[in-house]
């Protein structure tokens, strides 16, 4: 997009007025992305932040090459990565997945933070292994390409589609069982 | 099943927004960052960026191959003016004013900005008019100026003056994306990384405007189009629009009144009616209970109250720190001057558009009144002058720069400082009773001071109205007393 493009020039040439509308553009999509792979709101805003803040401390620094979306994308999903990886997140995780996807328990949380009409396919992609939510996420909900995906990930292209079939199968008969329900 | 599209529409429903927390966290960064950067920014000189182009073999070949085809065509071709983009950003060089409106597609009202560049080419002034669809609660008006930021306050009742913080950049941001220069120059930018493709189209007609025509490189669905229209004579920007084909929306600019100073009092801010009116209300009772040559800058604020801006030299000051010579500001442009803590003088200068009554000398005059009507109510004057001093109109709008320099004990008129371009100090003395027509040669424009039922009168008119009033005491200063120490 013409705006993107001219926001990127100016980022790269150190224009820091472009970072306002950057952040506006894209906070909310990436506050939302971290939310669905952390489950945690707190934890996703503190990702959100540093992920902001390290953009805006390499303003005229750093030469983007790829699109605004897909640079923002990779920052937040390396962080959730760190995040798991350093264990903060990892435990919770895997309890999550092993709790019921609908317990009476999880509900309040999740329609509080994503709002009742989201809630269904929250609690369906909760019941999801971790890197096939992540690809589902990063393609219907980030837009990201297979190729961009797999190179973030450092897959090949025919692991991601694979994850991505596998994970879309799921999730369908997730929300197709919770709709017989 | 359900259909991926179904799927895909689940995911796009998804939503969680940041919290105020983390928005205010991460503006107080761009904050930081914008505040470090902004007196870095500057375009590489266009010289060295000459030098780097002619240094590599090919451009030189290339150069020269283009001068023997430009003589060729000029030989054969009697247009040698054929527009490129680089005359325009030439002739943004030196840009000092110009009048911005900002249209969004929907919206009936632009938001409007005046705007004042230094040499340097950065923001010196800036005033903001946003109308309601812009701002949530009202329409907003700022004005910047050098560093700082005034805004009326949503109720309209209190201006506020606020540091440069996140809002200041906020608006200069908007500002700085509205400003043609720049867009000429990002799309040029843009054009040389291979990112866009520039059309330009010059009808032969001067009078029509040269279309550039900017397109996303390689063009898709989604890619956006700019289009400038410049005008043939002046090369300068008349307007921009933006397709977005996102929303199918247009987003556009005018540019106008390129070099053209702005009003000064655009640069300060008014109150509200409502608010004006009630200050104005009584206003000449309220003074009639001051003595203007025993009154100290306290005794007015007991009377008018705390005035929304103290100023010198048209730059804000801050209330605890002020220097000897500084004025008190009030709605509806009324103002008390102040030096060593006493009232030189006090009056009302008009605000544009407002008319709200005001400040009545002598029962009949007042802004607005005609020259004619002072001069029946006051007697006429004993000369006029006519054409006199101003190399420029600037002592017209004299606000607070020269009160510090009246000598107010040795003369029978007044006298105005202003500055010279290399910031030298020049005193204009004028005579009471006179008629100071047409000052600076400016058809309308007007000074004319007198001593009417014991009191110093002095009356600026445009389009030969009355547009200032001022009041100035007749006794001189106690210049051994010293400002109040504040605190």
């Amino acid at each position: 997009m013409l705006e993107d493009k001219l926001l990127m020039w100016k980022y790269n040439h150190g224009g820091a007025e472009a970072l306002p509308r950057i952040y506006a553009k894209y906070k909310d999509d990436l506050m939302t992305l971290a939310t669905a792979l952390l489950y945690d709101r707190s934890a996703a805003e503190d990702v959100v932040h540093d992920v902001f803040v390290r953009f805006i401390r390499s303003c005229g620094q750093l030469r983007l090459t790829q699109t605004l979306k897909g640079y923002l994308t990779t920052c937040v999903v390396n962080d959730v990565r760190n995040k798991n990886k350093a264990g903060q997140r990892h435990q919770i995780m895997s309890l999550e997945q092993m709790a019921p996807a609908a317990s009476d328990s999880n509900k309040p949380d999740v329609s509080a933070i994503f709002g009742e009409q989201s809630e269904r396919l929250v609690s369906a992609l909760r019941r999801l292994p971790y890197e096939q939510r992540k690809v589902l996420l990063l393609r219907l909900y980030s837009g990201l390409k297979f190729k961009a995906i797999a190179e973030l990930e450092g897959q090949s292209i025919n692991t991601i589609q694979g994850q991505y079939r596998y994970g879309l199968g799921k999730l369908r008969s997730l929300l197709n069982s919770e709709v017989k329900k | 099943m359900r259909p991926i599209k179904n799927t895909c529409k689940l995911f796009r429903e998804l939503h969680v927004p940041t919290s105020t927390r983390l928005d205010e966290e991460i503006h107080a960064e761009i904050s930081r960052a914008w505040m470090k950067t902004k007196n870095n920014i500057s375009l590489p000189p266009r010289a060295n960026t000459w030098r780097i182009i002619m240094k590599s073999r090919i451009t030189k070949l290339a150069a020269a191959a283009v001068i023997v085809v430009a003589a060729v065509l000029s030989l054969t071709v009697l247009d040698i003016s054929a527009y490129a983009i680089e005359q325009t950003i030439r002739a943004y060089e030196g840009l000092r004013y110009v009048h911005i409106k900002d249209f969004v597609d929907g919206q009936s009202e632009p938001r409007e900005f005046w705007v004042e560049f230094d040499e340097q080419e950065q923001l010196k002034r800036v005033r903001v008019s946003l109308p309601a669809w812009a701002e949530r609660e009202a329409p907003m008006v700022a004005v910047w100026n050098e560093g700082k930021l005034q805004i009326r306050g949503n109720k309209g009742n209190v201006l506020v003056t606020k540091p440069a913080d996140f809002l200041g950049s906020e608006l200069l941001n908007i500002v700085k994306a509205c400003d043609p220069r720049y867009m000429v120059k990002e799309l040029r930018q843009l054009e040389a990384e291979g990112e866009l493709e520039i059309t330009t189209s010059q009808p032969p007609q001067k009078s029509e405007p040269i279309v550039i025509t900017a397109k996303y490189r390689p063009p898709g669905d989604d890619a956006g189009r700019m289009v400038l229209l410049v005008d043939q004579n002046t090369k300068l920007v008349t307007r921009a629009i933006i397709n977005k084909p996102e929303n199918g929306r247009e987003h556009s600019w005018e540019f106008s009144d390129y070099n053209v100073a702005v009003d000064e009092r655009l640069f300060m801010l008014e109150a509200t009616p409502d608010v004006t009116k009630t200050f104005m209300k009584n206003i000449n009772a309220k003074l009639a209970s001051l003595d203007i040559n025993k009154s100290k800058a306290a005794d007015v604020i007991a009377v008018l109250g705390e005035p929304w801006a103290y100023k010198f030299q048209g730059k804000n000051l801050e209330k605890d720190n002020l220097p000897e010579a500084y004025s008190m500001n009030y709605p509806g442009g009324f103002m008390v001057s102040i030096y060593l803590n006493q009232v030189m003088q006090w009056g009302l200068q008009q605000i544009p558009g407002d008319e709200t009554p005001g400040y009545i000398f002598s029962d009949s005059i007042q802004i607005g009144t005609p020259l004619d009507d002072v001069f029946e109510k006051l007697g006429s004057p004993i000369k006029v002058v006519e054409g006199f001093g101003g190399e420029d109109n600037k002592i017209m709008y004299e606000d607070n720069t020269s009160y510090a320099n009246m000598n107010i004990n040795e003369r029978k008129g007044f006298c105005f400082s202003r500055y010279d371009n290399n910031g030298k100090e020049i005193k204009v003395y004028f005579d009471d009773n006179v008629l100071y027509k047409d000052l600076g040669k400016i058809k309308g424009i007007c000074l004319y001071g007198t001593v009417s039922k014991g009191k110093r009168i002095r009356f600026s008119f445009m389009d030969n109205k009355v547009i200032a009033i001022y009041e100035y005491r007749t006794e001189p200063i106690e210049t051994i007393e010293k400002p109040e120490n504040k605190t």
